[in-house]
């Protein structure tokens, strides 16, 4: 299993009594509008989403439909404009910046487009990153890494920069570090849009390992439809609106 | 914070070019700083070593009250009778700390070269005591000379020197032979012979033709009196003065005596000048300083902050605090304060050798003989200099990185 679960991050956060019970993430008429200048863009129009533990949710449609704006609210990078965000049965709206950013490092995994590994830090090092911002000391940071890059057949590669990762490599690393913490749910927005379509397919499969066999919730939004084809759970956006949403 | 550190430094080195631009700017500062105030100090020190212990001033000077204002004009009214003498000197060995006792009279005088007469102020010293606070000289300053021709003795009365204006007006060099006249203290008038063994610059440019500098006894014997109206009194440590003012302030009411202490920096007439003047030029300094290393950390730091945005909104969405991301710069722009302080230190260590070893000399105002010139090494200035430069890159990178980590996250992870 990867990165096994371990006291310290156990008792990471105050979450609220019943989260078992109430979905992960629940979007109640979620609105979201940009203002551009003058202009006004609505990206998301009263969405209505829960997702539940252990689900691996697929979020597709066109460009501009919206997918890159419910991942940024499900991962509590940003904020609704009209309705509620829930994470664990509780508002996010009534958390302080500080209290988001400790949910963030403890309860979620991004894992983005463009990779966003720290240029001036080894494979190693971008994963043990967010156990360091936690405040584990580095030895006990540095051994779960190392598993973690085991875990993606990476371990050649731990002292590397990831200037000198290709792309499918860089996102194995990005996705270590999602997953080092330990978190409930990883967001991952467009995560196959910078790989070639093997890449990618061995992106996809890597988080559905992850995901069965530690039962992460996993929410990845795409607009390639290949890549979704076995996903059980896939929720269609246009223009703003949950346009489907199909469990297989 | 080990990875804050680390993270920081691989970020420096990453922008080599910049990083080492800023360092420089920070260590030329730093030097610049530190070598004009170690300048500075020298010559403070100089100024003040060549008050208290070559030109035989002291660090107290005690007269009756009174004297500083009016005495030049009626000296009679205030003279320290002999009976006075003795109970001075009685209080003053109390004070352990005082370490030469030496009394002056200065009268008004002409000096005659048997054809023209000139007005005159005929200073009365002691040359042995003169000799023991030149012995005590911490610095070569101190140890100066500063005639030309022979020194006098306190046992050879006839012996005196003029200052150089004095002696080219009355054309009366050193081997020849002139008369002091001045009025008793009963207002006869006295007349004596001196022989010019000597010539001096006056400390105070405008008295450099009006000096007339013999032993006590001879002033004592020309006014015909045993008083005197100045005591200079030299201290074994500089710092006590304030100190051993007050106490002797005190101990002279005590015994019922109406005088007045003065310190070396009230007397000497130089030294709050060219302090003043000196610390004018260290202010202007030191603010063109502040500025260039202000614009520099903050051109540096706001572009390291403009290009890592996106890095930002990475750190932030994997939980780090708005306080971190200002830390993590915080860091950064301290390294580049410390490694330029650290270079700058070095930098002036080199140029206080390097002038040290070249030798350079010039005449200060009022000295006869070159002297060296020195910058003072002080560490003490150093380490204060150290913490500012290291305080003001950490205040300096706050401003914009504090910016950045209140921006919106979604915003900062789209920027370019
Ligand atoms: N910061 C912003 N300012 C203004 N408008 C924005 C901003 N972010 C997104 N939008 C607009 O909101 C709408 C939804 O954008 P979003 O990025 O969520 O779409 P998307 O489905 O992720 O598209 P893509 O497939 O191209 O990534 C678009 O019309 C977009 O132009
Ligand atoms: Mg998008």
């Amino acid at each position: 299993m990867l990165c096994k679960g371990d006291p310290e991050m156990a008792r990471k956060l105050p979450a609220s009594e019943d989260h078992r019970a109430s979905p992960i993430v629940r979007f109640e008429r979620v609105t979201k509008a940009y203002r551009f200048g003058q202009t006004r863009v609505t990206a998301l129009r009263g969405v209505d989403l829960a997702v539940d533990r252990g689900e691996f949710v697929a979020i597709w449609g066109p460009s501009g439909s919206g997918k890159s704006t419910l991942c940024n609210l499900a991962g509590l990078l940003d904020a609704p404009t009209e309705g509620a965000v829930w994470l664990n049965g509780k508002d996010a709206a009534l958390y302080s910046d500080d209290q988001k950013s400790r949910l963030r490092n403890a309860h979620i995994g991004f894992v983005f487009q463009g990779f966003n590994l720290m240029p001036v830090l080894s494979a190693l090092e971008n994963i043990m990153l967010p156990l360091q911002i936690f405040g584990i000391d580095a030895s006990a940071a540095r051994q779960k890494a190392m598993a973690c890059l085991a875990e993606v057949h990476m371990t050649p590669y731990a002292t590397h920069r990831p200037a000198r990762l290709s792309g499918g490599q860089q996102q194995r690393v990005a996705i270590c570090r999602a997953l080092i913490t330990n978190p409930d749910i990883v967001i991952a927005d467009e995560p196959t849009a910078n790989l070639d379509s093997a890449a990618a397919k061995m992106i996809i499969d890597l988080m559905a390992e992850m995901n069965a066999t530690r039962g992460t919730t996993f929410i990845f939004s795409t607009h390639d439809r290949r890549v979704i084809e076995n996903v059980r759970r896939k929720v269609l956006l246009t223009d703003g609106r949950i346009e489907d949403d199909v469990i297989v | 914070m080990h990875t804050w550190i680390k993270i920081a430094v691989r970020n420096l080195t990453l922008n080599l070019r910049r990083s080492v631009f800023t360092i420089l700017a920070v260590a030329v500062g730093f030097a610049a700083v530190n070598v004009f105030g170690g300048f500075a100090d020298y010559i403070f020190a100089g100024l003040r070593d060549g008050f208290i212990y070559a030109q035989g001033e002291g660090h107290l000077s005690i007269f009756k009250a009174g004297y500083l204002t009016e005495g030049k004009i009626d000296t009679a009214r205030f003279l320290i009778s002999a009976q006075e003498q003795t109970r001075i000197r009685r209080i003053a060995a109390r004070h352990p700390e005082i370490e030469v006792v030496t009394a002056q009279l200065g009268i008004s005088g002409l000096v005659s070269n048997g054809q023209i007469s000139t007005i005159t102020l005929i200073e009365g010293r002691s040359f042995a005591d003169m000799q023991a606070m030149r012995a005590r000289a911490g610095g070569m300053v101190g140890r100066l000379e500063f005639f030309t021709g022979a020194p006098l003795q306190d046992d050879v009365l006839h012996l005196g020197g003029l200052s150089s204006g004095l002696s080219e007006k009355i054309d009366s060099p050193i081997g020849s032979d002139v008369v002091l006249m001045a009025p008793t203290v009963e207002g006869q008038i006295n007349a004596l012979d001196m022989h010019v063994v000597q010539n001096f610059e006056s400390p105070v440019q405008a008295l450099n033709d009006m000096i007339s500098l013999v032993t006590l006894d001879f002033v004592q014997a020309l006014y015909d009196t045993d008083a005197v109206d100045t005591f200079s009194l030299l201290l074994s440590d500089t710092a006590r003065t304030g100190a051993v003012k007050t106490a002797l302030e005190k101990d002279f009411a005590a015994d019922g005596l109406r005088l007045e202490v003065q310190t070396w920096e009230a007397m000497s007439p130089l030294y709050g000048k060219v302090k003043q003047m000196f610390d004018i030029i260290f202010a202007v300094l030191f603010v063109i300083v502040l500025a260039i290393v202000i614009m520099s950390i903050i051109n540096t730091m706001s572009m390291a902050v403009m290009e890592r945005t996106r890095e930002i909104g990475t750190l932030r969405a994997l939980g780090l605090k708005r306080t971190g991301v200002v830390r993590l710069f915080a860091i950064e722009s301290a390294l580049l304060g410390l490694l330029g302080s650290t270079l700058g230190a070095l930098i002036t260590l080199v140029a206080v050798w390097g002038i040290r070893l070249g030798k350079l000399s010039w005449i200060p105002p009022n000295f006869t003989t070159r002297v060296p010139v020195l910058v003072n090494l002080i560490p003490g200035d150093m380490l204060w200099t150290l913490a500012f430069m290291v305080a003001l890159s950490i205040t300096v990178a706050i401003l914009p990185s504090r910016k950045a980590a209140r921006m919106n996250i979604v915003d900062a992870l789209g920027h370019a």
